[in-house]
């Protein structure tokens, strides 16, 4: 796994520039091109009752896309890298999917996503459809507070959320290609109450301490990539223990692994990576499974 | 800006309902059983007629309003006509509302939805070459297909091949324009899940089948203006063929995706058939009498859509571009129509009874109401202006008559003056791209993808005055 080529998905509204430079770190692990994408969305030039496809106002919204995308580039272009964009007219989902495709990207830097309420009823948000579709790990950013701060380096402290899965394995796979741009991870593996309740005093101790064990196995694996590495093993609904846990320990971003499930399985028992996606303050990194 | 838009909308919403309260005044005491279509003045059917308006010229004066602000135009003209006749008719008035709303409004969008869902989850991908015959052939298959999908479905099911396969040649204009003719209007005149107006009939007791009593008038209409299409587009066809020949690699085998939909599109007419064929009896919903087997139909249509979300790969309706605007649009402003148009069809049962007798005077001949229903359903929405002729029509024939009554006797004594009616609003849609809500669909995909399309009274002047209208005369004088 490496990390060379980022596509941005900026409607302006919600990403700047600033949150762009605060992912440069990422230059210490492989970082050498950005592709920047904007999605001009379909229903503000097209389908208009009176007066069909407003062709000048595509072009008015190109141009303004053109010309801040030039300007960052700029920014970019003063630090070496290499710089891509592509401006374009439909719904961002499948837009972001054909362009992470088109241009082979590594991370798709976007950030949270709502639909209409009709439509979230029966697919979800843009976040969750985003998340389900593509095989690229996603990094969903959102600006920390109304007043559009963003942490100076999000890949600095990470929450590293393992549930032994082979999506797990994945992430483990993906942190360990960000060295260089992190300082430390914290571990955490969340075991369900309800399935320590059912155990005896002795099998509880037991599974606990088989998770210890794991935990500590990828904490030395991490150790000698040279990260600082430290386990935690939290226990309730897992959630509410991983927001918990990156409250205490203080992390930048949670980096989560997300399974293969359909819109209607994933409604119906629900994915904890989206589920945090959609809520979460801090940035959170979801890799996803290898195939869809 | 946003204060003085509030206090404007107050000071209309207070001068609306003030003159419907003054006209009304002279009525207090008298609203205990009484026929409203009867009492109510002229100053009633103002907010009918102001919505009709607005949902005509805001959008093509005012684009960038529109598109913002529609809900709350639609909700300005509900509420100037329904708070002051509720205030002045109490539980008359509220019944009458919630009727139109409980027996034409859900039905009517619930139908919509479900046809545009499960039309969103067909795609055809590949292209042809197109040569006057594929383009004919098209055109004719989509004619078709609308009055079982409805004139949206089929218009968005056909466009984007239909583009793709002239994407070489040179004058594509037309070529759309006539697509808007046929498969976005005309077409949809056999059956009620063809164009909106006619499901509106088919609520008000016209049977399913009836409709194709106006078989012969859409063939004349359909044959008329596609031999024009073929003469026309071989002419063009001809001029343009050796420069501009279609690269053989663009050229990629049909394919239909999402067929499983039609499945779907089947439970919706069959549906709406059985509901016309068996009695379960009826239920009284907020005092309105309903039939059970109306409500067993629109929950059938809402699973139809529902089925044909679940199954659809989200990836067809991205490659249809498909959004809910539309719909959404739709939902809104015909609450408001709704609404709006309660007084008028009330006025228009009274005969000449009700302040609208003249209209009932004036339009007396078949050729009469299918010009006038034609002419105005060209610029407002071809649904309500339906409702209105053919409440009108019973108006005349039968006035203070039970509506299934007056339907039925309509239908056996004077079907000519329906068929007129129902010609009308489906034809005339055509005339303009506010005629019918998938012409407007149409130009901008057509736009989007590079034909350059004439403008609003550039289609009037060079297709519809030329093409349309004397076609519309033929027919008047074949069958009217």
């Amino acid at each position: 796994m490496k990390i060379s080529k980022m596509l941005f998905v900026s409607e302006f509204e919600e990403l700047w520039l600033d949150a762009l430079q605060s992912l440069m770190g990422l230059r210490k692990a492989g970082l050498n091109h950005v592709v920047f994408l904007h999605v001009i969305h379909r229903e503000k030039v097209a389908m208009k009752r009176g007066t069909g496809y407003l062709k000048q106002e595509e072009r008015k919204l190109r141009e303004i896309a053109d010309i801040r995308f030039i300007d960052w580039a700029e920014t970019l272009f003063e630090e070496g890298m290499e710089v891509g964009a592509h401006i374009v007219i439909g719904n961002t989902v499948p837009k972001i999917l054909s362009v992470t495709e088109d241009e082979g990207v590594d991370l798709i830097v976007t950030a949270r996503r709502k639909r209409g309420k009709l439509e979230e009823l029966y697919a979800g948000s843009e976040t969750s459809d985003l998340l389900r579709r593509t095989v690229k790990p996603v990094l969903i950013y959102n600006y920390l507070s109304q007043s559009g701060k963003v942490g100076e380096n999000p890949f600095e402290r990470l929450l590293l959320g393992l549930d032994w899965s082979v999506s797990s394995e994945r992430v483990l796979d993906y942190v360990l290609a960000l060295k260089g741009a992190v300082k430390r991870v914290d571990i955490i593996h969340v075991l369900s109450e309800k399935a320590i309740g059912k155990l005896s005093k002795k099998e509880a101790q037991k599974l606990e301490r088989e998770h210890k064990k794991r935990l500590n196995e990828v904490c030395d694996v991490l150790t000698q990539e040279r990260f600082d590495a430290r386990p935690h093993l939290y226990i309730g609904n897992t959630e509410e223990q991983i927001e918990k846990g990156a409250s205490e320990h203080r992390v930048t971003m949670i980096v989560l692994g997300t399974r293969s499930k359909s819109v209607w399985k994933e409604r119906w028992s629900g994915s904890v990576s989206h589920a945090l996606a959609e809520r979460s303050e801090l940035p959170i990194l979801v890799v996803p499974a290898e195939t869809k | 800006m946003r204060q003085r838009s509030v206090i404007l909308f107050l000071l209309a919403f207070f001068a609306l309902s003030s003159l419907v309260f003054a006209a009304e005044d002279s009525h207090q005491g008298t609203h205990e059983h009484v026929n409203l279509g009867e009492i109510l003045s002229l100053y009633s059917t103002i907010p009918f007629i102001g919505i009709l308006l607005s949902i005509a010229l805001l959008p093509l004066f005012t684009p960038e309003f529109w598109h913002h602000h529609f809900g709350k135009v639609s909700a300005f003209w509900a509420t100037a006509i329904a708070i002051p006749l509720i205030v002045a008719h109490k539980g008359v008035a509220l019944h009458s509302f919630l009727d139109i709303l409980i027996a034409d409004y859900i039905p009517f969008i619930i139908l919509l939805w479900g046809l545009f869902t499960i039309s969103g989850g067909i795609l055809l991908r590949g292209s042809l070459r197109g040569t006057p015959i594929v383009n004919t052939i098209m055109i004719i298959i989509g004619t078709i297909l609308a009055s079982w999908m409805g004139t949206t479905g089929a218009a968005m099911l056909l466009i984007r091949p239909f583009l793709r396969a002239n994407s070489y040649r040179k004058n594509r204009a037309f070529m759309v324009v006539f697509f808007i003719f046929l498969v976005a209007n005309i077409g949809g005149a056999l059956t009620p899940v063809g164009d909106p107006p006619l499901f509106l009939g088919f609520l008000h007791g016209v049977p399913f089948f009836w409709t194709f009593h106006i078989l012969p008038h859409m063939l004349v209409a359909a044959l008329i203006l596609l031999a024009i299409y073929f003469v026309v587009d071989t002419y063009y066809y001809r001029r343009e063929v050796h420069s501009n020949e279609m690269d053989e690699g663009d050229k990629k085998p049909l394919s239909l995706v999402g067929g499983y939909n039609f499945i779907f599109l089947a439970g919706v007419i069959g549906s709406v058939i059985w509901s016309g064929l068996v009695n379960w009896g009826e239920v009284n919903t907020f005092g309105v009498v309903r039939s059970i087997q109306e409500w067993a139909r629109d929950g059938f249509i809402i699973l139809m859509g529902i089925l044909s979300l679940v199954f659809t790969a989200s990836q067809i309706r991205e490659d249809n571009e498909f959004t809910w605007f539309p719909i959404k649009e739709v939902a809104y402003l015909f609450a408001g129509i709704f609404i709006t148009m309660t007084p008028c069809l009330l006025l228009l049962l009274a005969g000449s009874k009700g302040a609208l007798g003249f209209i009932i005077g004036t339009v007396k001949e078949p050729f009469h109401y299918f010009w006038v229903t034609g002419v105005l359903s060209s610029f407002l929405d071809n649904a309500p202006t339906y409702l209105t002729f053919f409440t009108s029509a019973l108006g005349n024939f039968y006035p203070s008559t039970p509506e299934p009554i007056a339907v039925s006797r309509l239908i056996s004594e004077n079907p000519t003056y329906l068929m007129a009616v129902s010609a009308g609003a489906v034809f005339f849609g055509a005339n303009t791209y506010i005629g019918n809500a998938p012409n407007f669909m149409v130009r901008s995909i057509a736009e989007e993808a590079g034909t350059p399309m004439p403008s609003f009274f550039g289609y009037m002047l060079k297709y519809s005055i030329v093409f349309l209208v004397p076609v519309f005369i033929i027919v008047t004088i074949i069958f009217f």
